[in-house]
């Protein structure tokens, strides 16, 4: 730290020498008495004029926290004055909420430390700092102020799980939780059949073998897992008028976020494919690791990245994947993926994450009038919501996240037509 | 005229942030060295009394708004300068009254300075901060007392201690000035 003498100590110095010597020269003992206070600030400094500077540290240097939960930074002054005075300042950033708002406060040294709460308004990373400390002694004669070093606040995103069932119509796994069309050793009837070689004895079914004279067992349908692939199009991040409504790149963070959830809590194989550059890809995997790791990636993504118009596409796909394509559609390269994905043989289901608002006419006065910007907004989404139609004629359905009901209807809907005949593309 | 309005704004903008304590610290400062040139313009009448006291003023709303700036000693100096040309005749608890409120003024601004005006201050700092200039005000007006009292021996009965003691303390004045300002 920095340790200096403040403008109040000099103001002592000069008053009271200046003055001391004119009361002497003029044999004015009056004056004597103005210079009183001056020279009893001057020893109060004195006596607290030290060598070695106060020692300050800030708690925590890093953490992660959940959205919506307040971090508090504590900074603890240590080999201080005896009632020093500590102001600790934090610079005020957009996204990221202070308390006290202005960042700045001034307390007495507590073993606690001087603590301010920050709470950033979303998910992500962010560098609060650096900070500036300041330490006073009571008499206001000394000063002793450094930096304090960034702290860094990730934050996970929300990840409620969706409501609804599990949506996978032809699971391609071996074992898992999702009931497939296949029979063999599972929990779910399917059939009573007759006995054949090969039939496991604890199958017979005695109830109707005894009232049919005939072995009779009854036959299940395999239970397996399938693989999830979650594309996420963090292509542009489009931000609503109001500055605290989520934006699209919000709402795929989050969609992505509940949907691996889910679909991690069946048991299944979830990997993440970006198709911009502001999450990464997850390879796949299953279990409450692959859940952490998600999380974490979702949670270091950035979203100061400039909007980048490369798309980068899926690679390859088994067939009968689900599929789940977070993204705005609005852009053509992102709609044609969806498309290309659907005839590559997954089952796709399109959540769209443009936010509510975007593109309405009560949009249209968030605009300066002279832009036309809210008028183009709308055109912007009349012919999206046109693309949109265009998916759903092709058996693709596209729902928009409003939260982690979103999905409910969709995927209850694609449970029951696991055995509706399937409409093949192009014929 | 746009960066005059924009000035204006800056100005509003850092009213409307400013928090409630600091703005007990300003007004405190304000009050304090408003106090201060008025009662030396009302108790050390002088041929510039006025045009003093309309500096005083000035010095003091700058001192209120930097705290930290030389305003202060400004005003410190109008202040002396009044007691300088008229504070010879006045009374002795005139001359108390005025060195403590100079007290309270040099305080309060020295606490003003500690951090800037949108610094929130926790009960905790503000009860220090009340302390530290309730008792620095009491022990100058007792050292003010002291000197008072000492004024009060006549001149006869010190002789030349009276100088030897005035020598002293410039010396200690100044052994101290040096030794305060090497940290």
């Amino acid at each position: 730290m920095q340790l200096t003498h403040t403008p109040a100590l000099l103001r002592s110095l000069g008053a009271a020498a200046v003055l001391g010597v004119v009361a002497l020269a003029a044999r004015r003992p009056d004056l004597v008495v103005l210079v009183a206070p001056f020279v009893v600030h001057l020893a109060w400094g004195w006596s607290m004029r030290r060598r070695g500077a106060p020692r300050v540290d800030v708690r925590p240097r890093a953490v992660v926290v959940p959205e919506g939960e307040s971090v508090p930074l504590a900074v603890s002054v240590s080999a201080a004055w005896p009632s020093s005075l500590v102001t600790a300042q934090w610079p005020v950033r957009a996204g990221v909420a202070l308390e006290p708002d202005a960042g700045t406060v001034v307390d007495a040294v507590v073993p606690e430390g001087v603590t301010m709460a920050v709470q950033p308004e979303r998910w992500g990373r962010y560098d609060v700092g650096p900070g500036r400390v300041a330490v006073a002694d009571p008499s206001g004669s000394w000063r002793a102020s450094t930096m304090l070093p960034r702290v860094t606040v990730t934050v996970r995103p929300a990840s409620s799980t969706l409501e609804g069932g599990s949506g996978v119509a032809h699971p391609i796994g071996i074992v898992g939780m999702h009931r497939s069309r296949h029979r063999g050793d599972g929990s779910d009837l399917a059939d009573v059949r007759e006995f054949r070689p090969g039939d496991r004895l604890k199958r017979i079914n005695w109830r109707v073998t005894s009232r049919l004279g005939a072995v009779h067992v009854n036959s299940t349908l395999t239970e397996r897992d399938t693989d999830v692939l979650i594309v996420a199009d963090t292509l542009l991040d489009i931000v609503p008028a109001d500055a605290g409504a989520a934006t699209s790149l919000d709402a795929t963070v989050r969609a992505v976020a509940a949907i691996s959830r889910h679909y991690v809590g069946f048991g299944d194989r979830v990997a993440i494919h970006d198709l911009g550059r502001r999450i990464g890809h997850v390879r796949s995997g299953t279990g409450p690791r692959q859940a952490r790791v998600v999380l974490n990636v979702l949670s270091r993504a950035n979203r100061s990245v400039p909007d980048w118009d490369m798309l980068r596409p899926v690679g390859s796909l088994t067939s009968g994947m689900l599929v789940f394509f977070c993204s705005p559609l609005l852009e053509r390269e992102a709609q044609d993926e969806i498309v290309r994905l659907r005839r590559m043989g997954a089952e796709v289901i399109g959540v769209d994450t443009l936010p509510e608002e975007i593109g309405r006419f009560d949009d249209i006065a968030s605009f300066r009038r002279d832009t036309f910007l809210g008028e183009a907004w709308m055109i912007r989404r009349m012919e999206r919501d046109a693309a949109v139609a265009r998916l759903r004629s092709l058996g693709i359905p596209v729902t928009p996240w409003r939260g982690t009901g979103s999905l409910a209807s969709v995927l209850l809907s694609m449970e029951a037509a696991r055995s509706a005949p399937r409409r093949v593309l192009g014929r | 005229m746009r960066d005059l309005a924009e000035l204006v704004a800056g100005w509003l903008y850092a009213l409307r942030i400013t928090s409630g304590p600091q703005w007990v610290l300003r007004v405190g400062v304000l009050a304090s060295g408003l106090g201060a040139a008025a009662l030396g313009w009302l108790w050390f009448p002088m041929i510039l009394s006025t045009a003093l006291l309309v500096a005083g003023s000035v010095l003091t709303l700058a001192a209120a708004v930097r705290p930290d700036s030389g305003a202060a000693l400004g005003v410190v100096a109008v202040v002396a300068i009044m007691w300088l040309a008229g504070g010879a005749d006045a009374r002795w608890w005139q001359w108390l009254t005025v060195a403590a409120v100079v007290a309270g003024f040099h305080l309060v601004t020295a606490l003003a300075a500690a951090a800037p005006s949108y610094a929130a201050i926790t009960a905790r700092a503000a009860r220090r901060m009340a302390l530290g200039v309730v008792g620095f005000v009491g022990v100058s007006a007792g050292a003010g007392l002291a000197v008072v009292a000492l004024s009060g021996v006549p001149s006869s009965l010190l002789g030349p201690a009276w100088v030897a003691a005035g020598v002293a303390a410039v010396a200690g004045a100044s052994v101290v000035a040096v030794a305060a300002l090497r940290p």
